[in-house]
């Protein structure tokens, strides 16, 4: 009961955040970006088959979301965008870390998220585990997923799932979430305004 | 009393709908253009159509069935996006107002080719066909376009 309350209290901090923020755009005063309370460490399996923790990551800005290698539209949409994200940040680059977390982890083996992968020109890490990891990482984000069935459907299924982008400093903390509308050139801004706080 | 005047009504229906279906053989109330083809992304075999759907018509319509040269399995769909969580799923129709216009477009209702026969290129064009509620077909030439383009 307690930690479903904190947890809303977590909502409703993102939530009045959202809000603030869109309310306060664009400012010529830049003010350090807040701490989201969401997020958190969290170890799965990289498309290698190898051990994975986001600590390893310390001192980049990484940017994770989650989807899934059969996903038709919204998860290459997302790749494709920060593939060209990869592209404009030219020597940062090697500042920023994009982590691809599956939600659908039974399909997803190491193997199916790297063939994925090697089709966008983005050095990103693909992840998966068992539902449980994977379900426990969803949660920290505040992020959800829902694997709907749909026979009458060549596509047999689909998985409806959190598109957000969301951006971890430095120190493992997310600062920023994008939302799948938001523009190579909003991502970008983020980018450099996180790495220009942890500076 | 009711009775009749609801008679009444459905004749009146029926006449209109009869006339609309007359001044329809005339001329076409509905218009396919912008049509585009997204190019396959990240090795898919799959991709999505879109146009703007104009009905210049009284009547609603309604698209039932899609057909595209590149693919056997096309099928009508909608994605849309509820509080940062992507929902896709097939329908049955798209509904095109009366005096009105869909817009099939990515992020929302479209038409999704899949089991892609010839992966299409930028600059090629793809014969788009869409069948409507009334029987009637539209078909359209789509250009091919990269993703993000539009």
């Amino acid at each position: 009961m307690r930690r479903r309350a904190e947890f809303a209290a977590r909502i409703i901090a993102l939530a009045a955040w959202v809000g603030g923020a869109s309310a306060c755009q664009p400012g010529p005063a830049v003010d350090p970006l807040p701490i989201l309370p969401i997020g958190g460490d969290f170890t799965l399996t990289d498309h290698d088959g190898q051990p994975f923790t986001l600590a390893s990551q310390r001192g980049k800005v990484v940017l994770v979301f989650f989807g899934y290698s059969s996903c038709p539209d919204a998860c290459p949409t997302t790749l494709s965008k920060l593939a060209t994200v990869a592209r404009r940040l030219g020597d940062e680059r090697a500042r920023v870390r994009t982590l691809y977390v599956s939600v659908d982890p039974e399909r997803d083996t190491p193997p199916v998220l790297k063939a994925d992968l090697a089709n966008f020109a983005l050095d990103a890490v693909g992840l998966t585990g068992t539902k449980a990891e994977i379900d426990a990482v969803v949660k920290q984000y505040a992020a959800a997923y829902e694997i709907v069935p749909t026979p009458e459907s060549a596509a047999k299924y689909t998985v409806s799932h959190t598109t957000t982008v969301y951006a971890v400093d430095a120190q493992g903390q997310v600062r920023l979430t994008f939302a799948y509308e938001a523009s190579v050139d909003e991502i970008l801004r983020g980018i450099r305004r996180i790495i220009a706080d942890t500076a | 009393m009711q009775r009749s005047s609801s008679h009444a009504w459905r004749l009146a229906a029926a006449g209109g709908l009869l006339l609309s279906a007359s001044l329809a053989a005339q001329a076409p109330t509905i218009t396919v253009r912008d049509a585009w083809v997204r190019e396959p992304m990240g090795g898919r075999n799959m991709t999505g159509a879109f146009a703007i759907v104009e009905n210049t018509g009284p009547t609603p319509k309604a698209i039932v069935a899609a057909s595209a040269s590149i693919s056997d399995t096309v099928e009508l769909h909608e994605m849309k996006n509820e509080a940062g969580m992507m929902r896709m799923s097939p329908v049955k129709r798209l509904e095109v107002p009366a005096h009105g216009t869909l817009e099939l477009k990515p992020g929302s209702f479209h038409v999704m080719l899949f089991d892609i026969k010839t992966r299409p290129s930028p600059g090629e064009t793809v014969r788009l066909t869409l069948t409507f509620d009334d029987g009637t077909t539209v078909t359209t030439e789509a250009a091919v376009r990269k993703p993000g383009e539009r």
